[in-house]
């Protein structure tokens, strides 16, 4: 059970990983248990409770992304990879049962989206860029049909509203269970 | 300096059972499960109360106390009291006003 420590975040782990790791030892393990300290990573996740330390927010940032992408993140970020990937390279290995690749570039989209909407605000647009290509190649490259730019633009313009949706629900859960409000003094 | 303030009426409820278990003095986190247990009926999960706590702390109404072993207890602050105390005043309110109009035929 406290391997599940990983799925936090590391700033969290840092301040709390310790103490939550003793009550962890002190509960007997159950299904029950289980989903709620994945439950509680996720919320982590989605309102981030610790604040990280240092100057440079961009860097700390983009150093945070590759680092939590290494370690806790990993499972999810080869999901989010991987299996659109993998959608893709069966739809042209097996063309007499999977003939449209459209679906399997739909399917990409879809996983590059519920990713994002588990790993952070930035995988959006970062799957965007991996799942779009995806799936104009899962087209076979064939965008000079007038049909196949006016669907390849909607399904852009819907990615992205998609994407726009996805950071919406976020915001609105990390400020749904106690209302914060910043103030200067 | 950021300081984040919690308004009252605003704590989720997992938040206010944390703080009423600490208005009864500093307690860890397993004290906290228990004793929320046998006020409330409810065993709250790890990960269910430690995101509680954290909230608590970053709006500074909870703060910790020097580590005992590996357990880190923790206290209400003075923002905290005066918080638990608006919100409980307010649900008293509300308690008070739904049973009179239940009571009245």
């Amino acid at each position: 059970v406290r391997a599940l420590l990983a799925l936090y975040p590391s700033a969290w782990r840092r301040r709390y990983g310790f103490e939550f790791a003793a009550l962890l030892d002190a509960q007997p393990p159950s299904p029950a248990l289980i989903c709620d300290i994945v439950l509680g990573a996720i919320d982590a996740h989605l309102d981030p409770q610790v604040a990280e330390d240092g100057a440079d927010p961009l860097r700390r940032r983009m150093k945070e992304v590759v680092m939590d992408g290494l370690r806790s993140r990993g499972v999810f970020i080869a999901v989010g990879l991987l299996l659109p990937v993998a959608l893709l390279v069966a739809a042209y290995l097996i063309p007499a049962v999977i003939s449209d690749g459209a679906v399997f570039g739909g399917l990409a989209i879809v996983t590059a989206l519920a990713t994002g909407l588990i790993v952070g605000r930035w995988w959006a647009p970062l799957s965007l860029v991996v799942a779009f290509p995806i799936f104009i190649l899962s087209k076979g490259g064939n965008l000079s049909a007038p049909a196949e730019i006016a669907w390849t633009t909607m399904m852009a313009m819907g990615w992205a509203a998609v994407c726009l949706v996805g950071v919406g629900i976020r915001v609105l859960i990390a400020r749904s269970s106690v209302q914060l409000r910043d103030r200067s003094a | 300096v950021a300081i984040r303030e919690i308004e009252p009426g605003e704590l989720s409820e997992q938040a206010l059972l944390i703080l009423v278990s600490l208005a009864g003095g500093p307690k860890h986190g397993y004290a906290m499960i228990q004793d929320i247990a046998a006020v409330s009926g409810r065993r709250l999960g790890p990960g269910t109360l430690y995101g509680a706590i954290a909230r608590l702390e970053r709006a500074a109404l909870i703060e910790p106390l020097a580590p005992e072993e590996r357990r880190i207890p923790y206290r209400l602050t003075e923002a905290g009291a005066r918080h638990l105390g608006a919100q409980l005043s307010g649900l008293r309110r509300i308690a008070a006003t739904g049973l009179r109009r239940l009571a009245t035929p």
